[in-house]
């Protein structure tokens, strides 16, 4: 059998590779593989993402607010109320965000002692209470809340490939401030959204 | 000179035959090696995954599992070495109650509207020392709903974390006498119906025990 001369079997790697680069330049990348599946809602109305249904039942704004302990805002508190009824088990319920105008994130936060996650049940709908520290600038342009299941990855990390409830709260710029630093919002502890059925009220 | 011209004349398949039969014993050690993590690890923290033993009504479920104990809290003689677990529960009775007694530390202090309590009483058996910490008892529904699986990173609602330990027993540990009687409350959706109960530890391993009938 005749040998294939070497400067032969090197066009053919080169011819190769420069095939590999040449597809995947032109073939479009598909990035969306990894984008969440958005449901969208608004307040008030229950969302169904599959593993849960999630009601954002209220959003207030507070300078100041306290759940184990006090906090002043750097620019304002939204504070999010919300349900959880989880569908086939248990569920950590940990992954909440709010998009502003420009399309940045910004994480719930644990000042004052406000949760960051907690556990939802699929026996009885939980009562979460979201807090996010934004700039006051912010509110006028409008806000989006995501919610979804898993921790609270970077940029969503823990939410690609999966259900979020997309609640659009709207400009928030004329609400009221509720809690103040004299009187600071009191924040409710994770529970069951029917009050009877715990003593953890405020804390 | 003659050898030399031999081997040059073989072809790249018979000279490369050795190779070739090592290639697929080469991938297959690979590919066990990098699903270590996701079978032993990743897989088991997706919740209840490898059923190994399934009872009828009123029958004995033989649970066994190795587990890796990191700590050794209850005894540092077993702190990071595999320890192995087993054992017998059978389920006595599934009966809907009116009321809960949840520990001091739970959410719930009563049955939240729309939803229903139901006790589960179980017989079980292990040898007396064996660490028991962690246990879970769910119930299913015929939806397939998991009732009572607190999951990688949740509690009990009703604050009954370790449900197969003895009412007396403030340790982790199976007792004395080998063979202990337990009660436990579970909270499901108003309405529904059990069908089985799941017991495991949370490893991945878990046994399925039928209802008795109602």
């Amino acid at each position: 059998m005749r040998r294939v001369p070497r400067w032969l079997k090197a066009i053919l790697v080169l011819a190769g590779l420069s095939a590999g680069t040449w597809l995947v330049t032109v073939v479009p990348q598909i990035a969306f593989v990894e984008d969440s599946f958005e449901v969208e809602g608004a307040v008030g109305e229950t969302v169904d993402v599959e593993y849960a249904e999630v009601t954002v039942t209220g959003v207030r704004l507070a300078e100041a607010l306290y759940a184990t302990s006090g906090a002043v805002a750097g620019g304002v508190f939204v504070v999010v109320d919300a349900e959880w009824h989880a569908r086939d088990g248990h569920l950590a319920i940990g992954g909440a965000e709010l998009v502003d105008a420009q399309d940045r994130s910004h994480q719930a936060t644990s000042r004052g002692g406000c949760p960051i996650g907690a556990g939802a049940d699929p026996a009885f709908p939980m009562r979460v209470t979201y807090c996010f520290d934004v700039s006051q600038d912010l509110l006028d342009d409008g806000l989006v809340l995501r919610l979804g299941r898993g921790g609270d990855g970077e940029e969503g990390s823990y939410q690609r490939r999966d259900a979020v409830a997309v609640v659009d709260l709207g400009p928030l710029g004329e609400a009221p401030v509720e809690g103040t630093a004299e009187k600071p919002m009191t924040i409710r502890l994770p529970g069951p959204a029917d009050p009877a059925a715990t003593q953890e009220g405020t804390a | 000179m003659t050898t030399v011209i031999r081997t040059a004349r073989r072809g790249w398949w018979r000279r490369n035959v050795v190779w070739l039969l090592v290639l697929p014993l080469v991938v297959a050690l690979a590919a066990a090696a990098w699903s270590f993590r996701f079978v032993n690890i990743y897989r088991h923290s997706m919740g209840p995954v490898e059923r190994v033993d399934d009872a009828g009504p009123g029958e004995v479920a033989h649970f066994a599992e190795d587990y890796f104990d990191a700590l050794g809290l209850d005894d540092p003689a077993l702190a990071n070495t595999w320890v192995h677990r087993e054992v017998d529960v059978r389920v006595l009775g599934v009966e809907p109650v009116e009321q809960v007694r949840p520990a001091p530390t739970a959410d719930v202090t009563a049955i939240p509207q729309g939803a229903a309590a139901w006790r589960v009483d179980l017989e079980l058996a292990a040898e007396p020392g064996t660490d028991l910490l962690g246990c879970d008892v769910i119930l299913v529904t015929p939806d397939g709903t998991r009732y009572g699986d607190d999951g990688a990173f949740g509690s009990d609602p009703l604050g009954h974390d370790t449900p197969c330990l003895p009412a007396d027993d403030y340790e982790s540990v199976a007792p004395e006498a080998g063979t202990w009687k337990v009660s436990t409350v579970v909270l499901t959706r108003e309405g529904e119906t059990v069908e089985t109960i799941w017991f495991t530890f949370g490893g991945g391993r878990y046994v399925t025990l039928a209802a008795p009938a109602a």
